[in-house]
């Protein structure tokens, strides 16, 4: 009986896109509860806040984990920021935590798996949540833009950078 | 809507906190989502006419009977406990509780009114330990 009782840190990951946001839910470092793409066309900025708001009472999370914007290499778009900002202001009304992971953080959880870049990090992401190798996109090329399910995995990245931080 | 972001750097001790809380209702969707089965799949290995029912029963808005429960533990081949893991640990504490005031009943009886694998059982139930661990073995 005792094992069902373990200890649960729910956190929700969410990494913003042009079209929206990619989301990823984990209940510590083993269990992603729940991953996937929420689109917004018009009205952005309220669009993603209501979508965020419904994964909150959906998921009940402990920690929302976003991008930290104000990092020395963040290149976030102005709308993103304001976004984020957001998210954060949405935390705090419902009382929930916000962790700000900056991209160099990210970057060095994965060092160590010899993952340096976005698409390397999807990679190592797939090979330990296989679940998310369904959503891996095809190789980059340099005349290609980034494919939109890339934000699930940068959304898991921020989430699992997280969760190894704790460690 | 500018501003300057706040992170909440979290000290273990809040950590300790956030460890207390309940899992989730369900893991229905999870198992799904997992296997990479979709409702409409996982509607028709139930028996259901479409996909909206397993969605309500994803989103806790209906809960399943208890053969399409077991229909659940045969498809993803996951104990019904772990796919209702919230609702598990909730059945488990009012157990609990009723143990402990079964127990306290049982207390101002004698001890060989009450039988042995009885007595044993309620109370690994009150002290929540696996009941089968709390029969003697004859």
């Amino acid at each position: 009986m005792n094992q069902y009782r373990t200890t649960v840190q729910r956190i929700l990951a969410i990494d913003p896109t042009s079209r929206g946001f990619g989301y990823a839910v984990f209940e510590g470092p083993e269990l992603l509860i729940d991953w996937g793409l929420r689109v917004a066309y018009k009205d952005k900025y309220n669009v993603c806040l209501r979508r965020v708001t419904r994964l909150i009472e959906q998921y009940d999370p402990q920690v929302i984990v976003i991008e930290d914007t104000r990092a020395k290499n963040s290149r976030r778009c102005k709308r993103v920021q304001e976004l984020l900002n957001g998210i954060v202001q949405l935390g705090k009304g419902k009382g929930f935590r916000t962790k700000l992971i900056a991209s160099p953080q990210v970057k060095k959880t994965f060092a160590d798996s010899g993952a340096s870049t976005k698409e390397e990090i999807a990679g190592v992401l797939s090979a330990r949540y296989p679940e998310l190798l369904q959503h891996l996109p095809p190789h980059r090329k340099c005349w290609m833009s980034e494919d939109v399910r890339m934000s699930i995995f940068d959304a898991a990245a921020l989430g699992y950078a997280f969760l190894n931080s704790l460690e | 809507m500018s501003g300057i972001l706040v992170a909440v750097d979290l000290i273990p001790s809040q950590m300790n906190a956030l460890t207390m809380s309940q899992r989730l209702n369900n893991y229905l969707r999870t198992y799904r989502r997992r296997s990479g089965l979709y409702q409409e799949d996982v509607a028709l290995l139930l028996g259901c006419e479409n996909g909206s029912k397993v969605s309500r029963y994803e989103c806790s808005a209906r809960e399943p009977s208890l053969e399409n429960t077991l229909a659940y533990e045969a498809i993803f081949g996951i104990p019904i406990r772990e796919l209702y893991a919230g609702m598990y640990q909730k059945v488990e504490e009012k157990t609990m509780r009723r143990a402990k005031e079964l127990l306290q009943k049982l207390s101002a009886q004698k001890p060989e009114q009450c039988g042995a694998r009885r007595l044993a059982l309620i109370k690994a139930l009150a002290g929540a330990h696996p009941p089968h661990h709390a029969i003697p073995k004859s």
